[in-house]
């Protein structure tokens, strides 16, 4: 209830007791007069993006539709249109009705405005301006959040706001949703956090290992007694180094409790970074990496679980070669020993207004259906649940992006990026792991706003690499759209 | 040369506090080990808090060679130790004592895998071996291999199990996941991987277990041990007694013995009781010993009951019994019954009827049907189906003087001390591996 419905109330409130039916009657024509009469804006949500831009969301209650403009002053003088990007959403207000003007506009209201690029790039909102149709200009003062207090939170609020169905969900993204997301996540404070490093049985560790394997864990932690227990039963194990990524700092000190008797019970080295904060998917693989000392890399789900010894020494020999010049992923299985992922392809899906999203050609298939043409076999895209390459390679190519959120997308994008220098994206078929798919998956609840992220990131991969994966179907005659 | 070895024989229970028959088994085998000379341990975990010291899992029972270790399990589904400092503290503090040859495991259960695994780490000379009671690793549904019943359907009798797989075993439990017995499996067999040896007393417990995946070569049968020494000899002196007792009884005297559950078939027995014809029941005489049915659900106790109430003057419900009682109650019997629901591994009760001379009538499944030969020293029935165990039952009222035929060659197969042997032969036989490599060792520096 904004401040004018409020006044209204009161003075209802205060009349009620004297001559109650009467009295209150013409209170309340009072206040619908007075809503009648003039337009009002009431900011909800405004989200400061330093050196990049504004998001405001609210309502505006403009029955008699006078409202012609609506404008951003920043504290440097200058004035940013608001209208031309401006999203209307029905909101309800006013005691649960939803207020629609004469021009059939539904009250409320979203939108993202750029700071100019040119000139002070420190600048900050101060107000809103109003302009009615009669001329008249209203400034209203406003407040913001900084969107570095929070951002997790801001683009949650954000993408609440994005409608279930809609034809008009690209547009809304291209607009408003996207660039204001994007612009919150690419300005948060992305220095890593205090890193501590515990090393379990360091006096088996050896100097200069083949392949680091780095993975990271968030919310369950009991898969690292599982790998170590597979690990343990597997010789060239100790030729590679193991390091876990802790990247849920509620687990820290469980964590360090339970490695230190897993140490006691596995003997095989392994190290343990422990993070402070919350880094995510991406943030917290290009720390382990950061730390890795093998020649190569190989990135590992915590719930993949290899199907045979040896396994490493097979995907190493099986590359050979073509370390130095590629990226290359492993056919992974369900434990019902179908196909869980046998790498990916672009599919410009219809379910996402035909933005390029990931599928699994081959998914829940029975092994048995596949024939293998080669020891390797290129591949448009292989997952990072278990993803090799030279930790040169990783570095120069900067590591997986961080600018996705929650994890998604990463793999796909680094895949994308490996290409774009020359890198191959190959599957070695005959290494074989089995990825518990479903446990890791349902830690993130299922609900609408976790879609919308998927969304954001489709549409921010998207708009990243279109050209790139429209050039790699071309040259590889590959179908552009699926099925 | 002192030929005498260091055996650590563990176990999930002391037959002092529970007398199932792994704890039995075990605990004869250390006997037996002790009286041959050998260092045996004999290594029982509890659960008795009252018998805690404070600071230490481990205790005594008053007996020399004999060490109780205090250890609970709450999570019974991948049976891991969840006190780890109980095996790389504690468990590892007793073998640096001990120093064993060889660790005989007769369970895991309670104890914790991480324990055999701890072995190995320990000591890597030392032989492992591990005797599987039961298919507790296969099968969550305690071990047994029978579909999980409906709690909402009391009445339904389980389905027998053939083969384990996550999708199947996670219809069995709806709370877990096809993946989380896909982990359950990784995680036992990677224990597994250890062991020198495994023991199966049965070839059927055998060939489950190599199908669910441990190697063929990695499984002897060795059946269990029930007789010590002395015992064998009484034995010998007691058959004319027995048969004795057999001629004085003018009705047919069956017997079941064992805990009462729904495993153990006790409904398809008392229901087979009850399609027998008045006349015919008059001339038998069924004593049910064992204890257990208060623990059972109570739909399951409402129908015994009703079943010995319906049976009234011919089955008695004799209870809990001592070993030392066990003589003169087989004396008294002329067919043993096992109509177990379940597949059985090596019952207790059979190689107990085999050593007192008694024929079985038993489930035609399983560990049963392999320890009793139909027509030889027993009867099968149709596991699970009353009318074909009423039959058997006819059969043994009406040719009642063919009981003593198949007595005899139930006696002659009594396999005696021969199990004792047999797990001697095999610790030596490991320690020997232990030798050969230690002088190829010898040769290898040599031609070096």
């Amino acid at each position: 209830m904004g401040s004018l419905n409020k006044k209204a109330y009161r003075r209802i409130k205060k009349l009620v007791g004297e001559q109650r039916s009467r009295r209150w009657n013409i209170a309340a024509r009072r206040a619908a007069f007075r809503l009648k009469i003039r337009p009002s804006v009431k900011p909800k949500h405004v989200v400061h993006i330093a050196g990049q831009g504004v998001y405001v969301s609210g309502n505006i209650i403009d029955l008699k539709g006078k409202l012609t403009g609506l404008e951003l002053l920043l504290d440097d003088g200058q004035c940013l249109d608001l209208m031309p990007n401006m999203v209307r959403f029905s909101s309800n207000t006013l005691f649960g009705i939803s207020a629609r003007g004469p021009n059939q506009l539904p009250a409320g209201f979203s939108v993202y405005a750029k700071y100019p690029k040119d000139g002070n790039t420190s600048c900050e909102p101060v107000g809103l301006r109003l302009r009615l149709r009669n001329g008249k200009v209203i400034d209203q003062k406003l407040t913001w959040t900084d969107s570095n207090n929070q951002p997790l939170q801001h683009v949650q609020k954000i993408l609440a706001k994005v409608p279930a169905e809609s034809d008009a969900k690209r547009d809304m993204f291209d607009t408003l949703f996207g660039p204001a997301v994007q612009a919150i996540w690419q300005s948060r404070d992305v220095q890593w956090p205090t890193v501590e490093e515990q090393h379990y049985n360091k006096q088996l560790a050896i100097a200069e290992p083949d392949v680091s394997i780095i993975v990271p864990i968030y919310g369950r932690y009991d898969f690292i007694e599982y790998q170590l227990s597979s690990f343990i039963r597997d010789p060239d194990m100790g030729r590679h180094e193991l390091i876990y990524v802790i990247d849920d700092p509620r687990l820290l000190a469980e964590v360090r409790m339970s490695c230190d008797a897993l140490s006691r019970i596995y003997p095989i080295p392994f190290r343990v970074l422990f993070l402070e904060r919350n880094m995510g998917y991406a943030g917290a693989n290009n720390i382990g990496v950061s730390h890795a000392r093998g020649v190569n890399v190989l990135l590992l789900n915590s719930d993949v679980m290899p199907a045979a010894p040896g396994w490493l020494r097979l995907m190493l020999d099986t590359v050979g070669d073509s370390l130095a010049t590629s990226i290359t992923g492993a056919r992974l299985l369900y434990e019902d020993s179908t196909v869980q992922h046998d790498g990916m392809k672009f599919f410009a899906s219809p379910f996402m207004n035909d933005l390029w999203t990931n599928i699994h050609p081959g998914k829940g298939m029975p092994l048995d259906v596949f024939h293998d043409e080669a020891s390797l076999v290129p591949r448009e895209a292989v997952t990072g649940a278990c993803l090799l390459m030279t930790r040169e390679n990783y570095t120069s190519l900067q590591g997986l992006n961080e600018q996705y959120i929650l994890g998604d997308f990463e793999d796909s994008d680094l895949c994308l990026a490996a290409r774009r220098q020359g890198l191959t994206v190959q599957l070695a078929p005959a290494v074989q792991l089995f990825h518990l798919e479903r446990l890791s998956q349902s830690l993130v609840a299922a609900d609408r706003w976790k879609q919308e992220v998927t969304y954001f990131n489709c549409w921010q991969h998207h708009g990243k690499w279109h050209s790139d994966i429209v050039s790699m179907k071309q040259e590889t005659q590959l179908e552009v759209a699926y099925g | 040369m002192d030929n005498s070895l260091r055996i650590l024989t563990v176990s999930h229970g002391h037959p002092d506090f529970n007398a199932g028959g792994a704890e039995i088994a075990s605990y004869r085998l250390h006997e037996a080990l002790k009286a041959d000379g050998h260092a045996s341990v004999y290594f029982a975990r509890h659960g008795e808090t009252d018998l805690i010291h404070g600071g230490t899992p481990f205790g005594g029972t008053g007996r020399p060679g004999e060490v109780l270790f205090y250890s609970t399990m709450p999570d019974w589904f991948r049976f891991s130790q969840p006190d780890k400092a109980r095996v790389w503290r504690d468990f590892r503090e007793f073998l640096s004592k001990q120093k064993p040859q060889v660790v005989h495991f007769h369970h895991y259960f309670q104890l914790g895998l991480e324990l055999i695994s701890e072995v190995r780490n320990f000591d890597p000379s030392i032989k492992i071996v591990v005797t599987l009671h039961e298919y507790m690793a296969i099968c969550n549904n305690e071990g047994q291999m029978v579909k999980r019943v409906d709690d909402a359907k009391p009445t339904a009798q389980p389905m027998l199990c053939h083969e384990s797989s996550p999708s199947s075993c996670s219809r069995c439990f709806a709370n877990k996941t096809p993946q989380d017995f896909f982990l359950r499996k990784q995680f036992i067999q990677s224990h597994f991987d250890v062991v020198d040896q495994f023991i199966a007393p049965s070839h059927f417990l055998a060939k489950r277990y190599i199908d669910w995946g441990i190697k063929e070569s990695r499984v002897t049968v060795i059946e269990n041990l029930l007789d010590t020494e002395d015992e064998s000899k009484q034995v010998n002196a007691e058959k004319g007694t027995i048969e004795k007792a057999i001629d004085t009884n003018d009705r047919l005297n069956l017997a079941f013995f064992g805990q009462i559950n729904r495993f153990k078939g006790i409904d398809v027995l008392l229901k087979a009781m009850r399609l027998l014809s008045k006349q015919d029941r008059e001339k038998i005489n069924l004593s049910i010993n064992g204890s257990g049915l208060e623990h059972q659900s109570q739909h399951f106790q409402q129908l015994v009951k009703k079943h010995f109430a319906a049976l009234n003057g011919s089955v008695s419900l004799r209870g809990r019994y001592t070993s030392e009682e066990l003589p003169s109650m087989m004396a008294a019997t002329d067919w043993v019954i096992v109509p177990s629901v379940w597949w059985e591994n090596s019952p207790v009760v059979i190689l107990e009827a085999k050593k007192y001379g008694v024929p079985v009538i038993c489930s035609d499944i399983g560990g049963m049907a392999e320890k009793i030969t139909h027509g030889e020293t027993g009867r099968h029935f149709s596991a699970r189906r009353e009318e074909s165990l009423a039959e058997q039952i006819l059969w043994a009222l009406n040719n009642r003087a063919e009981q003593r035929v198949y007595a005899s060659r139930i006696s002659n197969s009594y396999s005696g001390r021969d199990p004792y042997h047999q797990h001697l032969e095999l610790y030596q036989s490991l320690l020997r591996e232990n030798d050969n490599a230690a002088v190829s060792h010898i040769h290898l520096a040599h031609s070096a």
